[in-house]
Formats: C-alpha cells, sequence, structure tokens
C-alpha cells in the first residue's frame, strides 16, 4: 500500500515538473521562433486572452462585451498571426525584433482532474532597431495533462505597461 | 496672415513657414516634422488655440463624475458638478501647482490635493485646507480667489465634448463646418445612440503627430503598409473561418473592384473625410441594418450611413472612424518626435450580442493595439521620422491626383448637403491632405 502511494506520488509530481516545464517551454519556442512547435503547445479549443485595463487597477472581465487587446477563442487565430508574421510584410515585424522571455514565480495554483491552473509573472524583453522594449505582466495558464502530453486551454496575459507600440503574439 | 510671425526668428536657417507648405505643387517641407522651434510654436499657435476633442458623454454621465483629458501638453479634466452641468478644469491646484485629479476617471463629490490637502467642490470652489484655523494668510488671501481655473471654452456636439484654451475662438459649430454632417452620420448611424465600451488603450510612438493626422485620410498605404492583414484575411475566407468568415473584411476588393465608388472631401478649417463604398455588402455584420435604413431613407442616405467606410478627421487630433468597427482615435503631442494615440471603441447601444461580438473581434483583431493594423502604422511613422532628417530630399510629396482635384462638390456630397472646399473621387489621391496644411499655415501664422 505504501509503495503504490509512493508511485502515485512521484507520477503526480513528474506531472506538474511537465507542467511548469511547458511554461517554460512556450517562451523558448518564442524567443526561438520556431512557431509550429510554439502552436502545437496550444490546444485547438484554447482561449487566447489579452484584456485590457479599464483603469488603474481595473481589468475588463467580459470579452464578449467589453473591449480586450487581443481575445482569439481557438488556435486557428494564433495560426493566423503566425501566418501573418510569415508574410514578411507586416513592418512591425520585419524584420522581426530578437525576444527573451523571462518566466517566473510559476505557481500551481488548482489541480483537479488533469487540468492544472498556473500563475507566472513575466518579462518579455524585445530588441528592435537599436532599442529594447520590455513588457512586463502576469500569465495565468490552464493546462490540461494526460499521461503522454500537454496541452494549454487558455492563455490569459495581463499586460501592466500597455503602452508600447507594437503588441504582437511574440510580446507576450 | 501675421508676416511677423511668418519670418519668425528662424535666422538664416528658414525660409517663411509659408514657403515650407507648397500646397501649388502638393508638397511640404519635411523640417515641419521635426524642427524643435516649429514644434514650440504648434503647440502654442494650434494646440493652445483650436477646439480640441475631450470625450464623448457617456463617459461622464453622472453627477460628481470626472474624466481626465490632456489639451495637448496640459493636463485638464472634466467634473459634472452637483447640478449636473459639466465643467472643464486644468488640472492644477491653485496652491503650489500639483495636479490634482491623478486617475484616469471616476466619481467625486470634491476633489483633494494629495500635496498639503486643499480641497475642491464639484463647481471647482475651495472648500477647506487643513490648519486653516490660524493661518495668519497674507491680508490678499481669500479662499475665493483660489478655486480651479476653468478651461476658457467647452462646447458639444451631439455627444462629443470638445474644449478650447482659446477664449475668442469661433463657436465649435462654426469651426466644425460641414464636417458636422459626418459626425451626424458616426451618430445616426446607431438608431439608438452610441456608447464607448470599456476598455480603452493608449500607446505612444516615437514619430511627429502630423503622421498620425495625414494617416487615416491615406487610402494608398492601406494594401501595401497592411498587405500581411489582407492577406491573412483572405486565408481565413479561404478556411471558412468561424469567427472572421466576413468576406467584407477583405479589403483588397476595394483597390480591385472599380465598380465601388470612392472619394475624399476637404472641409473648412482642416476637416477631412476619406470614404468609399464597402465591398460585398451583403456579408456585411449590418446588412439588415443597411436595408432598413434604406427604407427609411433611401439608397443614397443608407449607403452613408451603413454602406460605406468613413474616416472623418476633425483636425487636429480626433479621427471617427467607421470602418472595420467603429472607433474613436485622439491624439496628442508629446515632442517633436512623439505622439500619444488613445482608441476607444465604439458600439451602438442596444445591439445583439452576435453585433456586440463581430464588432468587437473586429476592432481587437485590425484596430486595437494588439491588432493587426496599427502597430505596422506606428512602425513606418517612426521610420518616417528618422528618414526625415537624413541627407536627401527636402520635401514631402503628395501629389498624386493632382489632376483630379475637383472644387466643386460631387453628387455624393450633395445628398449630404455639404458644401466641400475640395473633393476627390479615388480614395487614394493625396489631395485629400491639402486641407489640413492649409489650416496648419493658417493657424500657425494667425495673430
Ligand atoms: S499644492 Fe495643492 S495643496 Fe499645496
Ligand atoms: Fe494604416
Amino acid at each position: 500500500m505504501e509503495e503504490l502511494n509512493m508511485v502515485i506520488q512521484a507520477q503526480a509530481a513528474e506531472q506538474r515538473r511537465k507542467v511548469l516545464n511547458l511554461i517554460y517551454l512556450e517562451g523558448i519556442l518564442l524567443d526561438e521562433r520556431k512557431w509550429d512547435e510554439w502552436l502545437a503547445l496550444f490546444s485547438p479549443d484554447v482561449e487566447f486572452w489579452v484584456p485590457s485595463w479599464k483603469s488603474e487597477h481595473e481589468l475588463v472581465s467580459d470579452p464578449l462585451n467589453e473591449v480586450s487587446l487581443v481575445w482569439y477563442p481557438s488556435r486557428d487565430h494564433l495560426e493566423d498571426r503566425i501566418y501573418r508574421i510569415r508574410t514578411g510584410l507586416s513592418p512591425a515585424s520585419n524584420p522581426l525584433p530578437r525576444t527573451v522571455h523571462l518566466i517566473t514565480n510559476s505557481l500551481i495554483r488548482q489541480e483537479n482532474d488533469g487540468k492544472y491552473l498556473v500563475t507566472s509573472n513575466f518579462q518579455v524583453n524585445c530588441f528592435r532597431d537599436q532599442e529594447l522594449s520590455c513588457y512586463t505582466g502576469y500569465y495565468e495558464h490552464l493546462i490540461m495533462c494526460n499521461p503522454d502530453s500537454c496541452l494549454i486551454l487558455k492563455k490569459k496575459v495581463v499586460i501592466v505597461n500597455d503602452t508600447l507600440r507594437v503588441m504582437d503574439i511574440y510580446c507576450f | 496672415m501675421n508676416i511677423a510671425r511668418d519670418s519668425l526668428e528662424f535666422g538664416s536657417r528658414y525660409p517663411r513657414l509659408s514657403e515650407l507648405i507648397d500646397l501649388e505643387k502638393m508638397r511640404v517641407d519635411r523640417r515641419v516634422f521635426t524642427d524643435p522651434q516649429i514644434y514650440q510654436l504648434e503647440i502654442e499657435m494650434i494646440w493652445e488655440k483650436t477646439w480640441l476633442f475631450l470625450a464623448h458623454e457617456s463617459q461622464v454621465p453622472n453627477c460628481f463624475d470626472y474624466f481626465r483629458a490632456y489639451m495637448g501638453p496640459h493636463s485638464v479634466f472634466l467634473w459634472r458638478n452637483a447640478e449636473g452641468g459639466l465643467q472643464c478644469f486644468a488640472n492644477v491646484c491653485a496652491h503650489r501647482g500639483a495636479t490634482i485629479c491623478n486617475s484616469m476617471h471616476g466619481n467625486a463629490r470634491s476633489i483633494s490635493c494629495e500635496f498639503h490637502g486643499w480641497s475642491y467642490d464639484s463647481f471647482g470652489r475651495l472648500l477647506a485646507m487643513p490648519k486653516e484655523r490660524d493661518a495668519a494668510h497674507h491680508p490678499d488671501f481669500s479662499k475665493e480667489k483660489f478655486g480651479l481655473k476653468s478651461v476658457p471654452r467647452l462646447e458639444n456636439y451631439r455627444g462629443f465634448i470638445f474644449a478650447s484654451l482659446n477664449p475668442s475662438v469661433p463657436s465649435l459649430l462654426d469651426h466644425l463646418g460641414d464636417a458636422k454632417a459626418m459626425i451626424d452620420l458616426f451618430v445616426d448611424s446607431a438608431p439608438h445612440g452610441i456608447e464607448i465600451l470599456p476598455g480603452a488603450s493608449t500607446t505612444r510612438f516615437k514619430g511627429n503627430w502630423k503622421n498620425q493626422s495625414e494617416n487615416s485620410l491615406d487610402g494608398w498605404h492601406a494594401d501595401v503598409t497592411h498587405a500581411s492583414y489582407m492577406m491573412t484575411q483572405k486565408n481565413r475566407t479561404k478556411r471558412k473561418d468561424q469567427m472572421f468568415m466576413d468576406g467584407s473584411l477583405d479589403l483588397s476588393a476595394m483597390y480591385q473592384d472599380k465598380s465601388m465608388e470612392s472619394g475624399f472631401y476637404n472641409f473648412k478649417n482642416g476637416h477631412a473625410s476619406l470614404w468609399s463604398d464597402w465591398p460585398n455588402l451583403e456579408q456585411r455584420p449590418n446588412y439588415a441594418q443597411f436595408l432598413e435604413f434604406k427604407k427609411l431613407y433611401g439608397e443614397e442616405k443608407a449607403k452613408w450611413l451603413s454602406g460605406r467606410f468613413r474616416n472623418l478627421l476633425v483636425y487636429p487630433g480626433i479621427y471617427l472612424i467607421d470602418h472595420l468597427s467603429t472607433q474613436i482615435r485622439v491624439f496628442r503631442p508629446l515632442s517633436v518626435d512623439e505622439t500619444e494615440v488613445t482608441l476607444y471603441c465604439v458600439g451602438h447601444r442596444g445591439e445583439s450580442p452576435q453585433s456586440r461580438n463581430v464588432r468587437l473581434r473586429q476592432y481587437e483583431d485590425c484596430f486595437n493595439a494588439g491588432g493587426m493594423i496599427t502597430a505596422d502604422d506606428y512602425i513606418e511613422f517612426e521610420r518616417c521620422q528618422a528618414g526625415y532628417d537624413n541627407a536627401g530630399h527636402q520635401w514631402n510629396e503628395f501629389s498624386r491626383g493632382f489632376d483630379r482635384l475637383q472644387t466643386e462638390t460631387d453628387a455624393h456630397g450633395k445628398a449630404l448637403g455639404i458644401k466641400a472646399e475640395l473633393c476627390g473621387s479615388q480614395f487614394e489621391d493625396e489631395g485629400i491632405y491639402i486641407g489640413l496644411w492649409k489650416e496648419w499655415l493658417r493657424l500657425m501664422t494667425s495673430d
């Protein structure tokens, strides 16, 4: 009995490690501009949400009635954004900036039924035209795991400094 | 024209201001975008002299609501007083000059300065100050003299609140002239009125404000600067995307289908409007509304209300855009090479949840700060700013359509009852900028 418990606990720990790795990997793939591998981390019905600010400390809470900076209800729309970058015809992404995602303080906040809610802090450094811009804020990832893989069901990005003029998908 | 100002103390470095603006050849000297001295003069002669948009009345609906705004470099705030009247105050404490309205918006019966605690009521009167009892002020001091300073002029046209720092500016109605007809369309296309949807965004770019003034009149750039967006849209149509399947989003049709009419109007005082028939009108989300308008007002008026896109510049710093999404774009100069832009998504009151959803999605996906259009414009403005001072060409050229410029208002304009100063029939034509540069020169050289 005790042995079985230990095995179960070890599996759970392994699962949590995979979940956190996924958060870090997401940032790395964006930095390496491995767009297809990045897209593959998301569930086809992923919700990708960057809410906008209503006042100093209040975010919009209802994407169907309020304005978001980005709100997409499926991976197809993330694919659109990658498609657009790949056309090479968006001045803001040509040349692409060099980016560095720093993701810290990741914590699993809820865990049930193979679903994990993870919050993190981020800082994304973008270097373009001899200038470094720094995007900073909080992530909330909802991740679904089965025995062989984990997928992102939801990514919410709260951007703290929302005055930067380029806010493309690689800045979050 | 004030000759003294025209020849200004630019020394030998510059010709007269009027020589920087060559409307005959349709070109402007690039130094108007880069020279700090000209910039200072613009603040004084344009931003402190003419009417500026502050807010839409739906942003300050109730007594005691306040809303912070800017007039060029100056911070001001609107405050609805206890009797429901709207006032606009300079955002500065009468005591020693601290700003007192330090939040974007809110509701307050009184506002206290957080420096020494002077507090003001909603009429701007100085109410009280700490340690008032044995203050032993100079005999000249009296509380009545130390209220908040009102901005000299505050007027409202159809819910759009404008102010001016210039007490003798002509009335707002006079200032808007026939541009009023375009504002009317913007409001009347919403049978139950318009409202600002929650969630504005404010961004800054490193370029001169006049690039933004020109840009939403620039029909030529869109299929180049925004080619990647148009290709993405085509690709969505191909894969029958559920959310963005509306074929009217494929703007490339505007450039290819020559049966569609388009053009522009220059109004007096620098205001201008760019318009074009919508491609694939029957696929637009508000097609039912178009049919309704057609029944009520006939085809031409229905087209103006919801069958055409319309961008209106109210010179110098606000656009009303009824395009892919309906929006207000307000901007202000921060320095000769930095500009701040605030975007508001405008909704139609009482529209169905489905229409609201389409409206929000189009706005975010295309125009909003995280969308696929606006950042590309900002980057091109920055490239212009970087290019202007490079050794080379002196002039910004905008003579496309020179041969087609009309001083007679076309039939579509006449149907609206407007009389345009200039009129164009192709939406890529650049004569559309003549009016705003004429106004620039008029304001810069007036008394
Ligand atoms: S500056 Fe406002 S109370 Fe002193
Ligand atoms: Fe543009």
